[in-house]
């Protein structure tokens, strides 16, 4: 009888221990995968096949963890019976505050990105000087600057790209090394390239005289210095210092300001060296700061460089997609300068009231472009909790989630784009009454075809948006080909019809032709995103 | 032309680009052997962009790099010499068609083993093999990221889980963890996009992933697979993917998916060499049949690890010597403990630890404030890292470890060849190596450790009797002479194997139609 109470007595102080084991086992861990799983964690809180034996009752470990398991399995499944929730959340929007709240922050961040554009503007309005513009231009200088610097956007826009791809491939790896050797690569490549242009068609220059050699000499320093400027902004953008940026641009147009105020030293030199100026002082920024990171991170130089080759398959869409957009943007200048009533005085002569026109459209897509900054980073964000919210059987909720994500985000654009295009007509078309005090006032509302040109391209940069919204959450998505295809066409469309309409009706109906390319662009690159949102998960799951 | 043995050698975030105790190892393996063997390193990284950390010997003829993250293109990585032309073909071949004939009813046997570990019906190292041979011709990216795939394992994993009762009612899976699967798997199989190596025998230093090339080599040249068990990775994937902050479903298919491998591997090896015999019930366990089974104990320099007198600043005082990096598994809490219960009976002892404090910062820091809550400063010193840790054995009277988890410590070894006899806790290979001429205590339990080192200091006959005994031990087993010898002696063994090819015996359909369809003699690369 004693025997037998001491033996129940060992049993239930066994038993005892295996539950405090399960109970240890259920705080620190939880849910457990298998048996094998449980005599690993045993092990490694020190017990042995002898303590599974002395204190346990049983034959070894694995035994042990046999009987731990079951316990532990059969408890937990108990209490999700009792507190049984089907585990799903629902899949909200954002509170009309948080929305309000997250668009001021990344439509004021966006519209960062935009001040340097934004004060030039100001700069020329105020000062009539900026960092490469002057209000005092003839029509032969404006030419020679407005080709240097749309080459310039051209050229660089593939290399600008590249650029921003590989410094935030190898900023996520904390790889600063790679970061630098690859923006310097490519930042070489692109000065390289300018400079190739320029050998090229003065070449073609020489044989076929389109223009007085010493247009294209100058043309051409300001093509250089722009397009280094392009280059250097794309190395900062992608290590997000925007600041740096506009303090650079603010810098330089001061120094081309004073040197036209206090020197006899011309527009040009001023320009140049304002140029100058400003792109010494993002390079030196950008060389400091990967110096301060070279420092303090983990890679060296004895780290292998990547092979080059593999670098233009990864990038060859995005570079394409980079000069093919430029080219979009500025081929209804292109054909409008090329033709008129009165022929133009060389093949591409500058058109003023149509330039005026443009620059005045540009101004709301400074506005609408910082709404699709908001959307981007706001997708960004979004995506990743709401995919670890969403479990696999609300797959459908989860993609009406984003369509209706992305409806709103159309919405916000037309609506941002709307109020812009029209408060901008309104403020600058309000300084009309002063034309008669103010001579640039009068100059600037001279010719009607300036007013028309303003709403076709204010229109156009609308839709041009919606397209860069689109392109840029496949970009998100690493999935540039679709996007490519669309700008292609696009660009066809674009130059096919302000050929025509420039041709056929008006000169200044080259903007028709942005028109159509960019509604082309939004509506090849909508269809696409149909599939896109239908298949948000694949799309995510394949961005590696 | 040498006729050494060539050495396929597989390492997994270790030699020749981190330090560690296996890097360690592998090392003096291959700088050991460098008139003898060949080694062709197999390197598996987590980035691409990693330094050399040893001067390498002249017994490296190559190194095959995969780093399983962070590259666009990894194949440049592994295949530099290959034009990138030839990648770009490659990708423009492997059309959805292709995906679709070929590849996707591979990969549905492979996802029903993978959600039935313990069933029999396929065989994982033959659907490894048929994932390698479908890499010969056709991209591997670009097949892994096709969209049929995605839904199948979308389904797949919808279907299967949850696979037991007992899991009713546990939460789904999000479409997060499901996406991290289906990423893991082209992570972790990316091996199989690596072409063969002129070699004569594999050697894979853990029984997990490395053991990919292995198993191809196996698969479809006979050449013979060896395996070194440090640890046993599979428990070690238990405890670290269960630390881990992962969802339970996620937990279950990334270790269901280990022991997958785990068993292939064991299958298709030949011979199984752990560090130590006392993990043979996880081996066993995870499919090793006994016969492949013989441990090579690791070993050290016995000359430079020798018995030295004590140095003037420890002379007169009890000392505890412990070399160990200062993080959890070391279990320096406990023995800080026993350095408590331990100057109760020994004013005037003195415990100093020699190891890295950065391994885990927080950690140090508790250990630290632990010794000031005890008031130990003049008890417990830690030393920080070491350069001659053959001077520090020499140190103390004897040796502790504390650890909880273990394989066989190359500390306790240079302890003993030190003639300082070792008080350790019962984890891994420590008994095995230290009864009968040491003290072996129950883990986290800090008075038997102070017991059984009080009991030591004091009794001197004891003490230098045991210290004596630990030193010949050493002489006998635990020599790097040894060792090397060991692995020299398998490796001339099995270069002389002529074994059949198991690609002539392949029962899988969707594995027999890739070999019908790819040449691999024309096709491979």
């Amino acid at each position: 009888m004693m025997h037998a109470d001491h033996d129940n007595l060992t049993y239930e102080l066994e038993r005892e221990r295996i539950d405090q084991l399960v109970d240890d086992l259920e705080e620190s861990v939880g849910d457990v995968v298998n048996r094998e799983a449980v005599a690993a964690m045993l092990e490694s809180r020190g017990v042995r096949d002898i303590d599974a034996q002395k204190e346990y009752g049983c034959n070894d470990i694995f035994d042990l963890a046999d009987a731990v398991f079951k316990k532990l399995k059969h408890r937990r499944l108990r209490q999700r019976i009792e507190g049984r929730s089907n585990g799903k959340g629902k899949l909200r929007a954002q509170s009309v505050i948080k929305r309000v709240l997250t668009f001021l922050k990344y439509y004021g961040y966006g519209l960062l990105f935009t001040m340097p554009l934004f004060s030039q503007i100001i700069a020329i309005l105020f000062f009539e000087y900026s960092l490469w513009a002057w209000l005092d231009f003839n029509e032969a200088q404006a030419t020679i600057v407005a080709m240097g610097t749309i080459s310039a956007f051209i050229i660089t826009g593939g290399f600008s790209l590249a650029i921003g791809r590989e410094i935030s491939h190898y900023k996520s790896l904390d790889n600063y090394y790679l970061a630098s050797y690859m923006s310097r690569y490519l930042f070489i490549a692109g000065i390289l390239a300018l400079f190739g242009f320029w050998f090229l068609i003065y070449t073609v220059n020489a044989m076929i005289p389109f223009y007085p050699h010493q247009m294209l000499g100058i043309g051409g320093i300001y093509m250089v210095l722009i397009g280094i400027w392009l280059l250097a902004s794309a190395v900062l953008y992608a290590l997000r210092q925007h600041l740096t940026i506009l303090i650079s641009v603010l810098i330089g147009t001061v120094v081309v300001i004073l040197l036209m105020n206090t020197t006899l030293i011309g527009i040009y030199w001023a320009h140049w060296i304002g140029l100058s100026t400003a792109n010494l002082l993002m390079i030196g920024y950008s060389f400091l700061f990967f110096r301060i990171k070279f420092r303090s991170g983990q890679f060296t130089e004895d780290q292998k460089k990547p092979r080059l080759e593999a670098k233009y398959y990864n990038n060859y869409r995005y570079f394409m997609y980079g000069m093919l957009y430029f080219l979009f943007l500025f081929s209804d200048r292109l054909l409008a300068w090329s033709t008129g009533e009165t022929p133009p005085a060389y093949i591409i002569w500058f058109d003023t009231p149509y330039e005026l026109g443009m620059d005045w459209a540009l101004i709301s897509l400074v506005l609408i472009i910082a709404s699709v900054e908001y959307s981007i980073n706001n997708f960004s964000k979004l995506l990743f909790p709401i995919e670890q919210k969403a479990v696999l059987s609300q797959l459908a909720e989860f993609r009406n989630y984003f369509k209706n994500y992305y409806a709103r985000q159309l919405s916000i654009l037309f609506a941002v784009g709307m109020i812009s295009i029209v408060l901008n007509y309104i403020l600058v078309s309000s300084l009309e009454v002063y034309q008669h005090q103010i001579e640039e006032i009068r100059q600037f509302f001279a010719s009607p075809i300036t007013t028309e040109v303003f709403w076709y391209g204010s229109v156009s940069y609308l839709f041009m948006s919606i397209g860069l919204l689109n392109a840029l959450f496949f970009f998100t998505l690493g999935r540039p080909r679709n996007i490519l295809y669309s700008l292609i066409i696009a660009t066809v469309v674009n130059i096919l019809v302000g050929f025509i309409c420039s041709r056929m009706i008006a000169y200044q109906y080259a903007v028709v032709g942005l028109l159509a390319g960019s509604v082309t662009f939004a509506a090849i690159t909508s269809y696409f995103m149909r599939d896109c949102l239908h298949n948000l998960d694949y799309y995510f799951y394949s961005s590696y | 032309m040498s006729s050494n043995p060539k050495v396929l050698f597989q390492t997994e975030a270790s030699y020749p680009y981190e330090g560690g105790g296996v890097a360690t190892w592998a090392h003096i393996l291959c700088s050991e052997l460098a008139d003898d063997i060949d080694f062709h390193i197999f390197a598996i990284t987590g980035q691409p962009n990693v330094d050399l950390k040893y001067d390498l010997p002249r017994s490296i003829k190559e190194i095959t790099h995969v780093p399983l993250w962070g590259a666009e293109q990894p194949v440049d990585y592994y295949e530099p010499e290959r034009p990138f032309s030839d990648i770009v073909s490659a990708k423009l071949r492997t059309t959805d068609r292709v995906v679709q004939t070929y590849f996707e009813p591979l990969f549905r046997d492979f996802l029903d083993a993978l959600f039935r570990p313990e069933s029999s019906e396929h065989n994982f190292g033959e659907l490894i093999y048929g994932f390698w041979l479908y890499c010969r011709y056709y991209d591997y990216k670009v097949t892994m990221q096709n969209r049929r795939l995605w839904e199948i394992f979308r389904e797949q994993i919808y279907n299967r889980y949850p696979t037991d009762k007992l899991d009713l009612y546990m939460k789904e899976m999000s479409l997060r963890d499901v996406t991290f699967a289906m990423r893991w798997l082209y992570h972790f199989l990316m091996p199989v996009d690596v072409g063969l190596s002129d070699v004569d025998i594999t050697h894979a230093t853990l029984s997990g992933f490395p053991g990919i090339p292995s198993i191809v080599q196996r698969y479809h040249k006979g050449t013979p697979f060896i395996i070194t068990d440090h640890g046993v990775w599979m428990r070690e994937q238990y405890i670290n993917v269960h630390n881990a902050e992962f969802e339970y479903y996620s937990k279950k298919f990334l270790l269901d998916l280990s022991y997958c491998m785990v068993r292939a591997v064991y299958e298709n090896s030949d011979h199984i060499l752990p560090v130590t015999r006392i993990h043979e019930p996880w081996e066993k366990r995870m499919g090793a049949t006994p016969e492949k089974i013989e441990a090579i104990y690791n070993g050290i320099d016995s000359e430079t690890f020798s018995p030295q007198p004590k140095p003037p600043k420890t002379q007169d005082i009890p000392t505890v010597v412990a070399v160990a990096q200062v993080f959890p598994l070391k279990d320096i809490e406990t023995m800080i403990r026993s350095c408590d219960y331990a100057r109760r009976e020994i004013p005037d002892i003195q415990y100093r630890v020699y190891g890295s404090l950065d391994v885990n910062p927080e950690y140090a820091k508790r250990c630290q404030n632990l010794v000031k809550e005890l008031e130990l400063e003049d008890h417990f010193i830690f030393g920080g890292f070491h350069e001659n840790p053959s001077e520090v054995y020499n140190e103390g009277d004897l040796t502790i470890l504390s650890s909880i988890s273990e394989g066989v410590p190359y500390t306790i070894l240079e302890s003993m060849s030190c003639a300082r006899p070792v008080v350790a806790t019962d984890v891994g290979g420590v008994r095995e190596a230290i009864e009968g001429c040491g003290v072996i205590c129950k883990p986290a339990d800090p008075e038997d450790l102070a017991k059984g080192v009080v009991e030591l200091l004091k009794d001197d006959q004891k003490r230098i009797e045991l210290g004596r005994k630990s030193r010949e031990r050493v002489l006998l087993h635990y020599t790097r002479e040894k060792t090397v010898t060991n692995y020299k002696e398998t490796y001339h063994k099995w270069q002389e194997k002529d074994l059949q090819p198991a690609c002539y015996e392949i029962d899988n359909d969707s594995v027999n139609r890739i070999q019908q369809h790819i040449d691999p003699v024309n096709d491979a690369r």
